[in-house]
């Protein structure tokens, strides 16, 4: 299998700001890729580049093997594109739009899918016969998204396409994008959502004031955080102060309570089974606190 | 009603005025400094005696379909032929000025959700729309006294205090209607659009409306009924009738309560006339770009072809006094004969001197409506232009609003997309031209009394003649797109130099080489001078070449370069 997504060294100023510095980065295809970090950190950029709307000034970008710049006609009729402010024509009907993403999308002459289409408009419980202009932030964002998944393409750009749904859209959102992984198609997502990008992502990649700072599965960055540890034990629980990749100790009157580096979990596990263990609680990182590390400054190193 | 739906009707009063103030004191200052400083130069443009030779005009019945009956041919002073002239003019801009006040802090502020803060405050039900009635009086007596003050201080003898004083009030009294016109339809349309375009409807088909009752005694009643018709009744420094005001005063309160009523049935957000649903299909437009550019450029192309068709009818339908017209007034003959290399003597009659002017037409072989044909196909090749360069931007507009992002990343290339435009811009050109010719030529064999001096054939060709010239302009324009995107506007500083150099360059004022910068520089007037078809030609092919450099260069640059 070959990449869907692939960027290397990929750098792009506007005038003297770097936005985007020298990235590198693989996405496999049919892999539901989530791109995060904070806000200005250049993640609309990356995908603007990638969809040959802006010339990275340095580096090269592609998208199934194709340069995004050059090829960016051929690409695009594999992909399809959610933009997070969706700004739509305010005399035109949701409707409307969404059979021009799809007519535009489709190859000329092959018949597009009315009942997938209808379909989606209901589960997104959509009025097509509106003006864009009377709709509100989340129902553009419906606009956009039913007009790409109604599209049939290999890859979904989504841009925080879900920052303006409810909580019950949202849900609706994800069943969609299972349902094109288990058609095997990719998608490649920016989200400032962290619950959307554990449950439908199967990796991860962090970017920071225009850096590429950590690429991974979920597991492989927990890998590179701790666990909380809650302790019980027959004996009193000594020694863990001289332990590597113990932090935080707090002894109690029956317990401890400490956080442990993931690789040195194994060595104090056996440590802790002399004192006869009568519980062990051990608590992954919840992702916000995984990210929280990546976004904040210091967590950088 | 209770009284508690006018709760702090004052307090958002004074809020409305302080957002208002600027917007509403631009409106004013301006409309008060065209209207009043155009006076000076109006004197000394007609002198005393061309005024008796200008009133006859304002009786042709075209010229009392426009501006309304001639009142001023009565006693035919300055003042009364100037407010005569204008009135129609400046009530319909005050009128446009208080609808948009009024669909501003009504509709415009549901819509946005600002409206919705200030009903959770403890504020009446219909506190708001009082509030903006209150504002659109005090707007309108200031524009009445501002307005009424600036004519009377112009000095003019003819301009009393009490016919100066009363104008200005009719200005606001008009202003006064259309605000409450516009604050009923923004109960009964949902949407400040809605609004908005009902009551531009009604503007028009008032104005409409009294044109018959102006050029037909037995139809007065239709001007009566018509705003627009009482305004042009107050007959300001003749008759001084103020009777038109109380009725427009009337009126206004009476639709106003009306406004109050629907206000109060009616829920949030919603009008007493429900939206109609749109389209929940797409039709064959929303299959290429090139269809969604048209789509969203469709309703400005028709308002432009009808507004080419109108422009071309109403000139030519001074055809019939033309002789009379150009023989009576000194700028005109300069302006129309002087091309055509035809001098004069002054101190002859009327009669003399059309007669003179006719033999001198036909012994260079033209005709007087020919003549006066080039000028306005010049003038109107300019008016074209601007239809042009707008549809052109919409370009830049949609990359401007982060549309046009949209359709790039679907599979659409940078050049299929903006030569779509470019397409539309360069056909438009040639429709326009010919719709301005079928509104020329349709009214000119009526109202002519010897059609063949203006062939249909002949106006054909003058006005197209011009076509290569609307194409460079539209080439330049998208050069500045591909190139230069944030300087896109500059083209309408081109413009101007165009319009300048062309225009007054009639009365050859400026050297020859100045005109020579600009593409209308290179057509000659018909039927002075033909066009070499190898200049044509060769401004084609310069049209072509700056549009397929500035797709070269728009091929090359970031998309949304323009928002940062
Ligand atoms: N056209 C432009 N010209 C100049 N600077 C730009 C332009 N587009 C983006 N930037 C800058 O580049 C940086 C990255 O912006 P970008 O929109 O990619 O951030 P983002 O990660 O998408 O943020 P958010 O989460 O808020 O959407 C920001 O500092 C932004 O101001
Ligand atoms: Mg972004």
């Amino acid at each position: 299998m070959g990449y869907s997504v692939e960027l290397e060294n990929v750098s792009k100023f506007f005038g003297k700001t770097e936005a985007l510095k020298d990235v590198c980065l693989q996405v496999n295809e049919g892999e539901v890729f989530a791109y995060i970090g904070p806000n200005g950190a250049g993640k609309s950029t990356t995908i603007r580049v990638l969809l040959g709307i802006l010339k990275a000034t340095k580096g090269s970008a592609k998208i199934f093997g194709r340069d995004a710049w050059k090829d960016a006609v051929e690409i695009h009729k594999k992909i399809a594109y959610v933009p997070g402010d969706v700004n739509l024509w305010p005399n035109l009907t949701g409707g409307e739009v969404i059979d021009l993403f799809v007519n535009l999308r489709g190859d000329r002459g092959k018949k597009t899918d009315d009942a997938l289409r209808n379909r989606l408009i209901k589960d997104f419980n959509l009025d097509p016969t509106k003006k864009c202009r009377t709709y509100s932030k989340g129902n553009r964002q419906k606009v956009a998204l039913v007009a790409a998944f109604a599209s049939d393409v290999d890859l979904y750009i989504l841009d925080e396409p879900t920052s303006g749904l409810d909580p019950l859209m949202e849900q609706v959102f994800q069943a969609c994008v299972m349902e094109q992984k288990s058609k095997g198609k990719g998608v490649f997502l920016s989200s400032h959502i962290m619950s959307e990008v554990e449950r439908l992502c199967d990796r991860v990649g962090i970017i920071r004031e225009g850096e590429l700072v950590e690429v991974g599965t979920l597991d492989e960055l927990r890998h590179l955080t701790r666990y909380t540890m809650e302790v019980s034990a027959e004996r009193q629980i000594t020694g863990l102060n001289n332990l590597a990749g113990v932090h935080e100790l707090k002894e109690k009157t029956n317990s401890v309570n400490f956080l442990v580096d993931t690789p040195a979990m194994g060595t104090v596990v056996a440590h802790l089974t002399q004192f006869g263990i009568k519980k062990i609680e051990s608590t992954p990182p919840s992702l916000e606190e995984l990210f929280m590390r990546h976004y904040k400054k210091e967590g950088a190193s | 009603m209770k009284k508690g739906n006018f709760e702090n009707s004052f307090l958002l009063t004074k809020f409305i005025l302080r957002r208002e103030r600027v917007i509403s004191c631009a409106w004013i200052v301006l409309l008060t400094l065209i209207v009043v400083g155009l006076v000076p130069g109006m004197k000394t443009a007609i002198d005393l005696e061309s005024l008796d030779s200008l009133l006859p005009i304002m009786e042709i019945p075209a010229m009392v379909a426009m501006v309304g009956p001639a009142y001023a041919s009565i006693t035919g002073t300055f003042g009364a032929l100037y407010t005569n002239f204008m009135m129609l003019f400046t009530a319909i801009t005050v009128a446009l000025m208080n609808i948009f006040l009024v669909a501003r802090y009504t509709r415009t502020d549901e819509e946005r959700g600002r409206y919705e803060v200030v009903r959770s405050l403890p504020t009446g039900r219909l506190a708001n729309l009082s509030a903006v009635m209150i504002t659109v009086v005090i707007v309108n007596v200031v524009l009445s006294a501002v307005l009424g003050l600036g004519m009377y201080a112009t000095g003019d003898e003819s301009m009393c205090f009490t016919g100066s004083m009363l104008w200005g009030m009719t200005n606001g009294a008009v202003g006064l209607v259309f605000a409450a016109l516009a604050a009923l339809f923004c109960q009964l349309s949902s949407s400040s659009r809605g609004a908005t375009g009902y009551s531009f409807m009604a503007l028009g088909f008032l104005y409409l409306l009294r044109a018959p009752g102006d050029m037909n005694p037995d139809m007065e009643i239709l001007a009566r009924i018509s705003p627009l018709g009482l305004a042009l009744r107050t007959e300001a420094y003749i008759e001084n009738n103020f009777w038109p005001i109380y009725i427009l005063v009337a009126a206004a309160a009476v639709i106003t309560a009306a406004a109050f009523y629907f206000n109060h049935v009616r829920d949030i957000d919603q009008g007493i006339i429900a939206a109609k649903p749109g389209r929940a299909k797409g039709s064959f437009l929303m299959k290429t770009p090139a269809g969604l550019s048209f789509k969203l450029l469709k309703s400005g192309i028709i308002v432009w072809l009808v507004s080419m068709f109108m422009l071309g009818a109403s000139y030519s339908s001074v055809l019939g006094e033309i002789d009379e017209f150009i023989a009576q007034n000194d700028m005109y003959r300069t302006l129309i004969l002087g091309p055509a290399g035809i001098e004069f003597t002054e101190g002859f009659t009327v009669e003399q001197t059309v007669a003179f002017m006719q033999a001198a037409v036909r012994q260079a072989g033209f005709t007087l409506p020919e003549l006066f044909s080039a000028m306005i196909n010049n003038i109107m090749s300019l008016v074209t232009v601007i239809a042009l360069l707008i549809f052109i931007l919409k370009a830049v507009h949609e990359e401007r609003d982060i549309r046009a992002e949209l359709i790039h990343a679907a599979p659409v290339s940078r050049t299929r997309y903006l030569a779509g435009y470019a397409a539309i811009a360069f056909v438009c050109a040639i429709v326009l031209q010919f719709a301005l010719v079928i509104g020329l030529y349709g009214v000119a064999v009526t109202s002519l009394a010897d059609p063949s001096e203006l062939t249909f054939l002949f106006l054909l060709e003058a006005n197209m003649v011009y076509v290569p010239a609307l194409w460079v302009m539209i080439g330049v324009t998208v050069l500045l797109i591909g190139a230069a995107p944030k300087a896109s506007g500059a083209i309408w500083g081109y413009y101007a130099y165009s319009f300048l150099v062309v225009f007054i360059g009639r009365l050859s004022v400026f050297p020859a080489w100045l005109s020579k910068l600009t593409p209308f520089g290179y057509i000659n007037e018909l039927p002075m001078k033909q066009t070499e078809p190898l200049t044509l030609a060769v401004l084609t092919a310069i049209a072509a070449a700056l549009t397929a450099l500035g797709i070269f260069f728009y091929n090359r640059r970031d998309i949304n370069a323009i928002t940062h």
